[in-house]
């Protein structure tokens, strides 16, 4: 049969075999989608690098000076000084490390905390998940602050990590609820339910398959928790309650309206507002950057996909 | 037609509302202005009793929580009075009596009259709050309806009694008398007894804490009604203020001529600030400030401030149990690192002054007290790193990398504990830490949560070095007791000395100096028996022992003074005018004792 001169060879079938883009490269994408978000992380980048090297940007021990007490913000003193003449930009940047490392700390005790415990509860449902959604309830219903003002004077929150862990266990329990909502609901889906079928251990089913889907949440969660973690310990150094660190943002903010007067008289506001421009620009960062995590993990939002 | 309604409506509003604030500004400047001031003892607690014996209880001293008499507070006349409800006092010539006539026309608010009856159960409940024996009273004996005499103990020889005991809060004995016993003397008899008896001893312990249950018991005490001989009563209490309207039964009513008074509630210092700078009150007690606040106060052009002289002096203390600070040249060399004026300067800025000399008693008091002779002795310990350096290299002490290292060969570090929401001590803690540190002393300061629990703490001998109040008033062996009393281990135990070593730490000796003190002058004192003996003596036999405590002081460093605190306090003369500002004495006193005097008269109204 002769073969017609309009008709074209047919090109073997080779589609392009799909590579995935690696994790760091969707990242960066998504990060760099919006201004907003670039903003954001740059932000969340400065005060990382301050917790890093600030502390060795200047004398472990910062320099007094009595004849510029609550001193004008100048070039000398760009954010104006405290009640002993020492710059408070040098007070905020060496402050950083204590701060954001127990914040970070904090966020991630909640997370981990919350997420173990409603991923447990809410797959393997039963008496585990009434044992522990009871100790999680006992821990919504403990108003938090509070406790910690106790806790506070019982435990020495002289190191982060101390400070991180005491935050993180006053604030996994919402968390830990809203996890196990989820996890009920993708316990039901087919592919747990193939997963099961394979025989496949209820460890890997949790961790490889269900905590995935909840990754998303997880991520933005963490970057809360930093926020609420900065709030709930700035406050508890704002109330005096902890150890006193003349660099600490809360000590800081404590000092300007209860001993210098900045409520009242406009010398001492520098010592006011630079722990506050600190802890505002550190906030409007991490939400700036909320919506880049939000993509990163959740693969429907891909908008190149 | 709608809109004349409307506009006939707006209108009538806006004539209400302008009447309305014309009749406020009429009303803040007539004579039924409110007298506006915040107690100076505490904030106002709704919830506490109105009882004088509770310490947050709603009854405040001079206006409605009266004594017998007024203490002028002068370093120069200590025995210099304001009559309160006693009219007159006169003491028997050993100093063992006094008898005390009260005012005839003092009257409660309820139109009784106040009576010497009255002031024995007062004394009675003196001594189950621990103040009467702190004064050796012994007996007290009613001579007639307005006329009562007191005894010191048998033995007794406390040469401030009567001044002591004029100080005494009197409450009437038809409201506060139903929570005594009828036996309440014979039990207060028995509490003194200080033979050797066995059997009375163990009585008197009895009796003793008999009176430590009733006297807790009588500070919870919550009466219905208050019930005042001052110049005025409580009407009013929220969590705002205390709302006090005159007396009409007050003794000297016809000079008092404000008609209410109010106590502004406050959380701290910086709500005081606030109230001061708006020109709200028109009398505020000594508040610690820094000078942005004291410059804008006096922005107001009618805030007026006054400065008295203070005995308050704050300083740095040791407690000698701890490595390195037994040593006294340890202490010298650390009195010689620090910068008092610096200090001062940061902490203290307004209502303090940087401490020329560590002597144990202000430098205003010591200006009577101590001769240029013994003066000539003392060490200014004036600001010197290089002699604290040669005095630290001569105890073995060793620099290395910049950091003083122990003759053991330790780190040199240093807590400096101060107290939460003290924030002159914080900030002065903070100062030291750093000039050690920049020494090569690694220093830091510590903040305890309340003072009570600071000075729980300081008594069981946890602080190695914190802050301190010393001195305290004019009366000298006060102002000593505060060193070598209790604090070094010397107690006064049924009118006699007694030593508890350092070693019992429930005795609260955490100073724990050497009983025994070898001066430059080659004499040895035992500074808690000199202290002890100007109890004994009249202020015009005490020099030559404060001389000595003084020097003592100084050559022994048991507390660095670092700054003596000055009495400063405003006024404000734009609703009221007649302050008794020209009068230390009564600006000694809060100002329900000034308008009793007959100061203090509201501005004529516009």
């Amino acid at each position: 049969m002769p073969i017609p001169d309009t008709a074209q060879p047919v090109h073997a079938f080779k589609p392009k075999p799909y590579n995935g883009v690696s994790f760091w490269k969707a990242a960066w994408k998504s990060i760099t989608r919006k201004k907003s978000r670039i903003i954001g992380f740059a932000i969340i980048i400065l005060f990382t690098l301050m917790a890093i090297f600030g502390p060795y940007l200047y004398s472990s021990h910062l320099p007094i000076n009595t004849n510029a007490i609550y001193a004008p913000i100048s070039w000398k003193y760009p954010l104006g000084t405290d009640f002993e003449g020492t710059s408070n930009l040098a007070l905020i940047i060496t402050g950083a490390r204590y701060v954001l490392l127990a914040a970070a700390l904090g966020a991630l005790f909640t997370v981990i905390f919350g997420t173990v415990m409603g991923l447990i509860a809410g797959y393997f449902v039963g008496w585990s998940d009434s044992i522990i959604m009871r100790i999680t309830d006992f821990f919504l219903t403990i108003p938090s602050f509070p406790l910690l003002v106790v806790l506070s004077t019982v435990w020495n929150f002289g190191h982060p990590l101390a400070m991180g862990f005491i935050l993180g266990i006053t604030s996994w329990g919402g968390m830990a609820r809203a996890v196990r909502s989820q996890t009920l609901s993708l316990r039901e889906r087919g592919f747990v339910e193939a997963a099961r079928g394979l025989g496949l251990s209820p460890f890997y089913i949790l961790f490889r398959e269900i905590l995935p889907n909840v990754s998303s949440y997880i991520g933005m969660n963490l970057l809360t928790s930093i926020t609420g973690c900065i709030y709930a310990e700035v406050g508890l150094f704002f109330l005096g309650v902890v150890p006193f660190h003349v660099n600490n943002w809360g000590v800081m903010l404590n000092m300007a309206v209860f001993s210098a007067g900045a409520m009242s008289s406009p010398d001492a506001l520098p010592y006011l507002l630079s722990p506050l421009l600190a802890l505002l620009l550190l906030t409007l960062g991490i939400v700036l950057f909320l919506d880049a995590v939000d993509e990163m993990f959740n693969p429907r939002l891909k908008e190149d996909v | 037609m709608k809109l004349f309604k409307r506009l006939s409506i707006l209108l009538l509003i806006a004539v209400l509302g302008i009447s309305l604030t014309a009749c406020g500004g009429s009303q803040s400047n007539n004579s039924n202005a409110k007298f506006t001031t915040v107690y100076y003892y505490h904030p106002i607690s709704p919830g506490a009793p109105k009882n004088p014996y509770n310490t947050t209880g709603n009854s405040f001293t001079s206006f409605d929580k009266m004594q017998l008499a007024w203490s002028s507070g002068l370093a120069t006349d200590l025995n210099k009075f304001y009559p309160g409800l006693a009219k007159s006092w006169s003491e028997s010539p050993d100093g063992m009596k006094a008898t005390i006539e009260l005012q005839p026309k003092a009257k409660w608010s309820n139109g009784k009259s106040v009576t010497a009856d009255d002031v024995k159960t007062s004394m009675a409940i003196a001594f189950t709050q621990g103040t009467a024996q702190s004064f050796s009273l012994g007996s007290v004996k009613v001579l007639s309806n307005k006329k009562i005499e007191l005894s010191q103990v048998s033995g007794g020889t406390y040469k401030s009694f009567m001044h002591d005991a004029l100080q005494q809060t009197v409450v009437p004995s038809f409201q506060y008398g139903k929570l005594l016993p009828d036996d309440i003397w014979s039990v207060i008899d028995q509490s003194l007894y200080a033979g050797k008896d066995k059997t009375k001893a163990a009585q008197a312990k009895k009796a003793q804490d008999q009176l430590t249950k009733l006297g807790k018991s009588i500070t919870k005490f919550a009466p219905k009604t208050d019930i005042s001989a001052g110049p005025f009563i409580l009407k009013r209490l929220n969590p705002g203020e205390a709302y006090l309207v005159k007396n009409k039964y007050f003794y000297a009513a016809n000079k008092v001529k404000v008609n209410s008074v109010s106590l502004r509630n406050y959380t701290g210092n910086q709500q005081i600030w606030n109230y001061l700078i708006a020109g709200q009150l028109d009398a505020t007690p000594f508040t610690s400030m820094p000078k942005n606040i004291l410059n804008n106060a006096l922005n107001k052009k009618t805030n007026e401030k006054v400065t008295t002289p203070t005995y308050v002096a704050a300083s740095l203390a040791f407690n000698q149990k701890f490595d390195p600070y037994g040593n006294v040249n340890v202490r010298k060399a650390l009195a010689y690192v620090i910068d008092r004026e610096a200090v001062q300067k940061v902490a203290e800025p307004v209502v303090g002054k940087p401490a020329k000399y560590t002597d144990g008693i202000t430098d205003s008091a010591a200006a009577d007290w101590i001769d240029s002779s013994v003066r000539s002795k003392m060490n200014g310990y004036n600001h010197d790193l290089d002699k604290a350096a040669s005095i630290l290299e001569k105890e073995g002490f060793k620099k290395k990398d910049g950091k003083w290292l122990l003759p053991n060969g330790k780190p040199w570090t240093m807590n400096i504990y101060v107290v939460n929401g003290f924030s002159d001590w914080i900030q002065g803690g903070k100062v030291i830490s750093s000039q050690l540190t920049d020494f090569g002393i690694d220093a830091k300061p510590t903040i305890v949560s309340s003072f009570a629990q600071y000075q729980a703490d300081m008594a069981a001998q946890k602080y190695a070095v914190g802050f301190w109040l010393n001195s305290l008033s004019p009366n000298l062996y006060t102002a000593y007791a505060r060193i070598y009393g209790t604090p070094d281990g010397y107690n006064i135990l049924n009118g006699k000395l007694t030593y508890y070593d350092q070693k019992d730490k429930t005795k609260g000796n955490w100073i724990g100096l050497p009983e025994k003190l070898k001066l430059s002058t080659g004499e040895t004192v035992n500074p808690g028996e000199l202290t002890f003996k100007l109890n004994q003596l009249k202020p015009d036999q005490q020099k030559d022992a404060v001389q000595k405590l003084a020097l003592a002081t100084n050559e022994y460093v048991p507390m660095i003074e670092i700054w003596d605190y000055t009495h400063v306090q405003f006024v404000n003369t734009s609703r009221f005018n007649n302050f008794p500002v020209k009068d230390e004495g009564l600006m000694n006193n809060m100002p329900g004792v000034w308008m009793a005097m007959g100061y203090v008269a509201p501005k004529a109204s516009k």
